[in-house]
C-alpha cells in the first residue's frame, strides 16, 4: 500500500497540478465556455428549448394528448403578441402589413419561384425587421419563459418571431407521432424499437434535440481534455526510473518486479481520481445550463433523438459518464505502457503524439451522438467499443506484467 | 546530425506521420467529376470565356460520338451548340432549358438510378457546361471596402485599427481591380469541384504536413539537445575542447536535419496525394478562380482573393516555403527550450504550453485589441491560418502578406531570443 501511495505522489506532485490546472483553465476558455455561453446557440434554438423547458416544468416527462391540446392554445397568445408587435411596428405598418397571418401571406407571395430579385430583398427587409423584434414585444409573451432561463441566454434571448416558427414545429413533430425518427428503409431492429417507443409513451417526452446535442459536444471536449492530461501526468512514471536505471535497484528490493503491478495499480487509481475531479469541476460548471431540469425526460422524444434503449437524460448522462471512465483508464494504461518501454523521453514523446491523436479522433467518433439510433446494428455500440477498448488494453498490460517478471532485466 | 539519423524514435515518429498522412488521403477520397474536369481541360485549356464554351462544346461533342446512344446526344449536343452561338438571352434560355432537363430526368428516377445518372458522364458533360458558361467574373465591380466596413462596425474598431484595417482592404481593392481587367477569375481549376479539391490539398493535407513538421523538427531538437543530458555526458562533453559552443554548432544540425526530414514527410506525403489526385493538367489555374473561395462568420463565403498573383503550383510552393520558415521558428523555439530545460520532456511541454497559452489569450483578448493582431502573427496563430496564407486573413489580421510579416518577425526575434540563451547556456552550471 505504501508503495502504491509513493507512485501515486509521484504522479501528483505539484508541478503535475498546476500543469493540470492550467491546461484545464485554458482547454474551458478555448472550447468548453463555448458550450455554456453561447447555449443555446442561435434561433430558432433558443425559442425550441424555452418552449421544453416550459413543457418539462409545466406537465413533467411526458406530454399527454389533453396535456398537447392545451397546448395548442398557446399558440393563439403568440400569434395575438406577434400581431400587436407588428402594429407596433412603424416600418412593417408602412408596408400595410397590420398582422401575422398577413406577414405570412406576404412572405408565401414573396417567396414564389416566380418571384423577381428585387421581390425577394423586399422580403429580406421585412423579415429582418420582424426578426429584430425583442422578446418582450407584445404582451402575454414573457410569461412563456421562467425567470431562470430569461437570465441564461444573454444575446440568445427567445425572440418573438422564431416562436412561432417553433412552436410550430413542435406541434408537428408531435402531431405526426414522432414518424419523422424513423426512415422507410431502416432495418428491422429501428422499427421494433421505433414500435417500442411509441407503445410505451416514452416519445411524448418533452425533451428537445438542443439539450442532447450540446451535452454531447460538451463531453467531446472534456473527453479530449482527460486524453491530454491522463497522457501527460501517467506516461513520464516509469520512464523516469529507466532513465536513471531506477528500475534495477527497485527490482532488487523485497518486493522485486511485483513494484510494476503496484505502479500499475496507483496509475488506475489516479486516472479515477482524475476523471472524478474532471467530473465534479466541469460537470458542476456544465450544471448552470440548467440542463438537469430534463433529468426523468427520456431520450427517445419526439423532439429528440431515438436511442437504442430506452434512457432518461439522467440515464444518458450516465452512460457517457461511464464512458469517459472507460476511455480513461484506457489510456492510462496505455500511457503507462508507452512508459514501460520509452528508453527516453523523446520515445516517449514520439510514442505519446500519436497516441494522442489518435485517442482523440476515437473519442470524438465514439461520443458524437453516443446510442442514437443503431450503429453497426449493435444497441449499446459505443459503450460497448469502449469497454472492448478497455478491456484489450488491459489484457495487454496484464501481459505486459506477466513479461516482466520473467525478462532479463538487462534486457 | 549522425545521432538524429540513426535515431529509431525520429524515424519511427517519421514512418507514424506518414501513414496518417496516407489513411487520410485515402478517407479523402478521389472525385470523379474533378478527374472529368482534368481531362477535358487538356482539350480546352483553363481560361474560360467564348472559346472555351466552343472547345468544351467540340469536345462533349466528339466524346458522344463515340458512344453507343450517340444519336439523341448529338443532336441535343447540335442544339446547344448552336444556342451557345446566339444571343445572351437566347443562351440563358437554353442554360435553364438544360437545367430543367437535367432535374426533370433526375425528377423521374429512383433514388440509385438517380445516384448512377450523377455519377454518369453524361451528368458531369452537362455540369460543366452549365458551370462554365454560367460563371462570371467575381472581381468585376468587387467592393472589398464593403468587408472593412462590416468589420470596423461589427468589432467596434477605432482611431489606428480602423484606419488599417481600411488601409488593408484599400490596398486589396487595387489587386481585385487588377484581377477583374485581367479576368483572373475566369480560370477553369475544378469547375464546381474547385473548393472541394483546394480545401482537400491546402486546408487538410498540407495543413496536417505542416503540423506533423512542426512536431518533428521540435523533437529533433530536444533529441539532440538533450542527448548529454540523458545519457549523463553533459560535464564530458563541456569540459573537451568543443565545449559549450557545441550548442550553436548542433544548433545548424538540428536546422538542417529538421528541414530534411520535413522535405521527405512532404515528398511522400504529397507524392501519394497526387498520385491518387491527378492534377496534371489543372496546375496553372489561377487559386482565385470563381468556383473558389474562403469564407467567416461574419461575411459568409467570398472570393479567394490573394497578394499575388498564383496559380495553383506556385500557390503550392509559396505554402511550402513559408512552411519551411515556419518550421525554422518552431526548431529555435525547440533550441531555447532545450537549452533552458534539461529535461526534454518537460522542456516539451513548456514549449506546448507556452503555444497554448498564446492561443487562450487570443481567445480571451476583446476584438479591438491592438495586442490581439499583434499575437496573430505568432508562430503558432500562423500555423492555425494556413488555410488563408496569402490572402486578407480575415477579421483577425490587420496586415497585408501577414504570413510572410509574421514568419520573418519571428525568426529575427527568435534569433535574439537564441542568441541569448546561448550566451546564458555558457555562464550556466551544469552539475
Amino acid at each position: 500500500m505504501k508503495i502504491i501511495w509513493n507512485e501515486m505522489k509521484k504522479i501528483w506532485n505539484l508541478k503535475n497540478i498546476i500543469m493540470i490546472i492550467l491546461l484545464s483553465t485554458m482547454c474551458y476558455i478555448v472550447f468548453l465556455q463555448f458550450h455554456i455561453k453561447h447555449y443555446p446557440n442561435g434561433h430558432p434554438q433558443a425559442e425550441t428549448l424555452a418552449l421544453s423547458t416550459m413543457l418539462t416544468e409545466k406537465y413533467g416527462s411526458t406530454i399527454e394528448p389533453d396535456e398537447f391540446n392545451e397546448f395548442l392554445q398557446m399558440r393563439e397568445e403568440l400569434v395575438k403578441a406577434a400581431d400587436q408587435a407588428i402594429v407596433e411596428n412603424s416600418d412593417l405598418a408602412k408596408r400595410e402589413i397590420k398582422n401575422y397571418a398577413e406577414l405570412q401571406e406576404y412572405e408565401n407571395r414573396l417567396s414564389d419561384e416566380n418571384a423577381t430579385w428585387e421581390d425577394r430583398e423586399e422580403l429580406q427587409k421585412i423579415m429582418n425587421e420582424f426578426y429584430n423584434l425583442p422578446a418582450d414585444t407584445g404582451s402575454g409573451v414573457t410569461e412563456f419563459y421562467s425567470d431562470s432561463e430569461k437570465k441564461k441566454y444573454g444575446s440568445d434571448t427567445p425572440k418573438l418571431a422564431y416562436m412561432l416558427p417553433a412552436f410550430d414545429n413542435i406541434v408537428e413533430k408531435y402531431e405526426n407521432g414522432a414518424t419523422h425518427l424513423l426512415q422507410s428503409e431502416a432495418p428491422a431492429i429501428y422499427h421494433k424499437r421505433w414500435n417500442d417507443m411509441i407503445n410505451t409513451g416514452e416519445w411524448r417526452s418533452p425533451i428537445c434535440w438542443e439539450v442532447i446535442e450540446n451535452t454531447t459536444q460538451y463531453a467531446q471536449n472534456l473527453v479530449a481534455l482527460l486524453m491530454l492530461l491522463s497522457l501527460l501526468c501517467f506516461a513520464p512514471l516509469l520512464t523516469s526510473d529507466r532513465v536513471r536505471k531506477i528500475h534495477l535497484l527497485q527490482y532488487t528490493a523485497k518486493q522485486g518486479r511485483k513494484i510494476i503491478g503496484k505502479q500499475l495499480l496507483a496509475v488506475l487509481i489516479s486516472s479515477i481520481l482524475l476523471t472524478t475531479t474532471l467530473f465534479l469541476v466541469f460537470g458542476g460548471i456544465y450544471a448552470q445550463n440548467d440542463t438537469q431540469l430534463f433529468w426523468n425526460n427520456y431520450v427517445s422524444s419526439f423532439n429528440g433523438m431515438m436511442t437504442s434503449i430506452p434512457l432518461t437524460f439522467g440515464q444518458y448522462v450516465i452512460v457517457i459518464c461511464i464512458m469517459m471512465y472507460l476511455m480513461g483508464i484506457a489510456v492510462s494504461v496505455v500511457a503507462f505502457l508507452l512508459s514501460r518501454f520509452a528508453a527516453n523521453y523523446i520515445v516517449l514523446l514520439a510514442g505519446l503524439i500519436p497516441t494522442f491523436v489518435v485517442s482523440v479522433m476515437l473519442c470524438d467518433k465514439l461520443f458524437f451522438n453516443p446510442l442514437n439510433g443503431f450503429k453497426n446494428g449493435i444497441a449499446l455500440f459505443d459503450p460497448m467499443v469502449c469497454g472492448i477498448i478497455l478491456l484489450v488494453v488491459v489484457v495487454v498490460g496484464v501481459g505486459v506484467l506477466v513479461r516482466e517478471r520473467r525478462i532479463d532485466i538487462l534486457v | 546530425m549522425k545521432k538524429i539519423i540513426n535515431s529509431y524514435a525520429i524515424w519511427g515518429f517519421l514512418l507514424v506521420c506518414i501513414l496518417f498522412n496516407v489513411v487520410l488521403i485515402l478517407s479523402i477520397g478521389i472525385d470523379p467529376y474533378a478527374d472529368y474536369v482534368k481531362k477535358v481541360s487538356v482539350h480546352t485549356g483553363l481560361q474560360l470565356g467564348e472559346r472555351f464554351n466552343q472547345k468544351l462544346t467540340a469536345f462533349v461533342q466528339g466524346e458522344n460520338l463515340k458512344n453507343d446512344n450517340s444519336e439523341q446526344l448529338v443532336s441535343e449536343t447540335n442544339e446547344t451548340e448552336t444556342n451557345f452561338l446566339q444571343n445572351e438571352d437566347q443562351k440563358q434560355y437554353n442554360q435553364e432549358q438544360l437545367a430543367s432537363e437535367t432535374n426533370e430526368t433526375e425528377a423521374n428516377l429512383s433514388q440509385k438510378e438517380s445516384q448512377k445518372w450523377r455519377n454518369s458522364e453524361q451528368f458531369y458533360q452537362e455540369s460543366l457546361i452549365q458551370e462554365t458558361t454560367e460563371v462570371s467574373d467575381v472581381f468585376d465591380g468587387y467592393d472589398t471596402g464593403k468587408i472593412a466596413d462590416t468589420y470596423v462596425q461589427t468589432f467596434r474598431l477605432k482611431g489606428k485599427l480602423a484606419e488599417n484595417m481600411r488601409n488593408k482592404y484599400a490596398d486589396l481593392q487595387k489587386i481585385a481591380d487588377e484581377k477583374g481587367k485581367h479576368d483572373d477569375s475566369l480560370s477553369l481549376y475544378f469547375a464546381g469541384s474547385t473548393y472541394g479539391q483546394h480545401h482537400k490539398l491546402f486546408f487538410s493535407v498540407m495543413r496536417s504536413i505542416i503540423i506533423e513538421g512542426v512536431l518533428l523538427s521540435v523533437l529533433i531538437v530536444l533529441f539532440s539537445i538533450g542527448y548529454e543530458n540523458s545519457n549523463r555526458i553533459e560535464d564530458i562533453v563541456y569540459s573537451s575542447k568543443a565545449g559549450r559552443p557545441i550548442v550553436m554548432k548542433k544548433l545548424i544540425a538540428v536546422v538542417v536535419t529538421g528541414i530534411f526530414f520535413y522535405l521527405l514527410l512532404l515528398g511522400a506525403s504529397l507524392g501519394l496525394y497526387f498520385s491518387v489526385n491527378d492534377y496534371s493538367g489543372i496546375w496553372q489555374s489561377n487559386v482565385s478562380s470563381s468556383f473558389n473561395g474562403i469564407g467567416d462568420i461574419i461575411m459568409g463565403f467570398r472570393p479567394f482573393l490573394t497578394w499575388h498573383n498564383f496559380t495553383v503550383l506556385s500557390y503550392l510552393f509559396a505554402t511550402i516555403g513559408v512552411s519551411l520558415i515556419l518550421i525554422l521558428c518552431f526548431s529555435l523555439m525547440g533550441f531555447v527550450a532545450g537549452i533552458c530545460i534539461r529535461n526534454s520532456y518537460v522542456g516539451f511541454f513548456a514549449l506546448f504550453f507556452v503555444n497554448a497559452l498564446l492561443v487562450t489569450v487570443t481567445a480571451i483578448l476583446p476584438p479591438d485589441s491592438y495586442f490581439l493582431f499583434t499575437l496573430m502573427l505568432s508562430p503558432i496563430c500562423l500555423l492555425i491560418k494556413q488555410p488563408v496564407w496569402f490572402t486578407d486573413g480575415g477579421f483577425d489580421i490587420l496586415w497585408k502578406n501577414f504570413e510572410i510579416r509574421g514568419v520573418g518577425a519571428s525568426v529575427v526575434v527568435m534569433a535574439i531570443i537564441v542568441v541569448v540563451a546561448a550566451i546564458k547556456f555558457r555562464k550556466r552550471e551544469i552539475i
